[in-house]
């Protein structure tokens, strides 16, 4: 797995990952650098816990961030196979298709977790900058930061199983659209819905059946990958 | 009993409806060139791709080194090697990156990368970006990929589509080059001619079914010319000058112009009238389209 995982990360050389988990990482906590630059004096009114309130703004832009970026990643992950039709090269190759399927969805999931690392870092290191005097609520950031992505799960895993079997790429960028619109607009759903679920409303319970969702719509779609001729 | 590195049983592929491939039984031994002929549309490509694993036959059966495919496909692929259609690469990587993408997964050493480069003439360009390539630079690449893990059996499909006459010489010296290294190699195409100059067993396809499949030199005996002699009797004809009776015309398969001057001499002796004397040119190309039109009409 190692291998064919380095095999993917060969392929997408040059694609932008690198720069697309720090753009997405950088691009939430600057939407706060923006909004503290402009009215810290009023936002630090708001609440008498100055971390928590920080932490509360960058919250509300992750979701989107993460399942923006992790559409993105799926797409170009199998586009680089769709080009011109490089499928059927690898799947002549001595490997085993359902391997090379989850090869692909971990790679997306390593990028991200890098982009997590990312979002902790810059979150972290803004807040410090803001000079709250309170103490850092270290915790809580690794929280805020990494568990969104585990709720996202079902999502990458759809969109990727989507993406590998459809005919054609447009299905898969308009699918992706869709669930990016879900997500943006889903504050107003119940908290069952999964577009809900990255927003973390009750944690536990977003975060558990966002990794059995995950996990099942993962064996689903490598299962189809498997039975279904290579394109 | 003779064993076959190659060899479908009943091979069918059917989409919906559809019948791509109906009962196929391709039998190729260690160390042909074994030439796959058809025209557009056959259910060449469709057999390949049944070869390699990458389609799931509806029926039938491939044993590839006396292995059930199905069974044991990747034992069997890590000695395949195979250029299926277009060509297929990473664009936005160089040529010596695509190649290191496949070393990786089939583990061979790094320099057997600037080998294959080096027997398919890439070289020069091995750290450009493929996307600038001509089609017979991406396609001798193909043949470097495919090549990469010393396969025993290279299957390559249509390689020469597309190329100009240069591009198909190179590519048909190379795979000369390879044959006498004792890789058994399957190519496929729509053109008699480029089968008819590199392989030694033939194989025709025509609407999914194999209508023809021996060496080339049993499909050259089938080319022979022969002499048709029209007379007013055909039996008296065929007395005189042997030869077989098809119709109204008596045909004979081994002559020169001396024997065919004492056949008319002694056809006007004995008093037959002779209308026709007439060299029948059975071409390969005419056999090959004859076989495919029969096949149309069934
Ligand atoms: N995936 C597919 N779905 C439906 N029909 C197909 C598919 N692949 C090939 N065919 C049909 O099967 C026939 C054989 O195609 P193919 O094997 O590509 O022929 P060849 O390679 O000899 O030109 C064609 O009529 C083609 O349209
Ligand atoms: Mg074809």
């Amino acid at each position: 797995m190692m291998l064919l995982m380095k095999a993917e990360l060969a392929k997408i050389k040059r694609k932008g990952f690198l720069f697309l988990a720090f753009l997405g990482a950088f691009g939430v906590v600057a939407m706060q650098m923006v909004n503290y630059g402009v009215r810290k004096e009023w936002l630090m009114q708001q609440n008498p816990d100055y971390w928590q309130y920080y932490l509360l703004n960058i919250q509300s832009f992750i979701p989107i961030a993460i399942v923006l970026g992790g559409i993105i990643l799926t797409i170009q992950i199998t586009n680089v196979e769709e080009e011109t039709n490089a499928w059927k090269q690898q799947l002549a190759l001595p490997i085993s298709k359902k391997s090379l399927y989850l090869a692909k969805f971990l790679v997306i999931f390593v990028y991200l977790i890098l982009a997590a690392s990312l979002l902790f870092l810059f979150t972290l290191m803004y807040g410090i900058f803001l000079d709250f005097k309170q103490p850092i609520p270290f915790l809580t950031i690794v929280k805020e930061s990494f568990l969104p992505v585990l709720a996202t799960l079902p999502i990458i895993a759809l969109q990727l199983w989507i993406s590998v079997v459809s005919k054609s790429q447009t299905i898969a960028i308009t699918i992706g659209i869709v669930n990016f619109l879900l997500t943006y607009s889903a504050f107003s759903f119940p908290e069952w819905v999964p577009w809900r679920w990255p927003y973390l409303g009750q944690p536990l319970f977003n975060i558990g059946l966002g990794v059995v969702a995950g996990a099942l719509l993962l064996i689903v779609g490598m299962y189809d990958f498997y039975r279904k001729d290579a394109k | 009993m003779m064993t076959y590195i190659v060899q479908t049983t009943n091979l069918t592929k059917q989409f919906d409806k559809y019948a791509a491939v109906t009962n196929v039984d391709l039998k190729i031994k260690e160390g042909e060139i074994y030439g796959f002929l058809g025209p557009n549309g056959a259910g060449k490509s469709t057999t390949i791709r049944m070869l390699l694993g990458l389609m799931k036959p509806t029926r039938g059966q491939v044993t590839i080194f006396n292995q059930d495919l199905h069974k044991h496909r990747q034992t069997i692929l890590r000695q395949v090697g195979s250029l299926v259609e277009n060509p297929s690469y990473y664009p936005h990587l160089t040529a010596k990156e695509n190649l290191e993408v496949l070393r990786m997964v089939l583990d061979v050493p790094k320099a057997r990368i600037m080998e294959v480069l080096e027997m398919v003439r890439l070289t020069h360009v091995a750290n450009k970006k493929v996307k600038g390539f001509s089609l017979g630079m991406k396609q001798r690449l193909g043949i470097a990929q495919a090549l990469l893990h010393q396969p025993r059996l290279l299957i390559l499909d249509e390689p020469t589509n597309g190329l100009d006459p240069e591009g198909i010489i190179e590519i048909r010296q190379l795979i000369k080059k390879l044959a006498e290294q004792g890789i058994t190699i399957i190519i496929s195409s729509h053109l008699l001619s480029e089968i008819d100059q590199i392989a030694t067993t033939i194989g025709i396809i025509a609407k999914g079914k194999l209508i023809y499949q021996d060496s080339i030199s049993a499909m050259h005996a089938l080319a022979k010319n022969r002499l048709g002699i029209r007379t007013n009797d055909v039996n008296q004809t065929q007395q005189i000058i042997g030869g077989e009776v098809e119709g109204d015309v008596v045909y004979c398969t081994k002559y020169n112009n001396r024997q065919v001057a004492t056949y008319i001499a002694q056809l006007v002796t004995a008093n037959i009238d002779v209308y026709r004397v007439e060299e029948e040119k059975h071409s390969l190309e005419a056999i090959f389209l004859q076989m495919i039109e029969e096949a149309e009409h069934k």
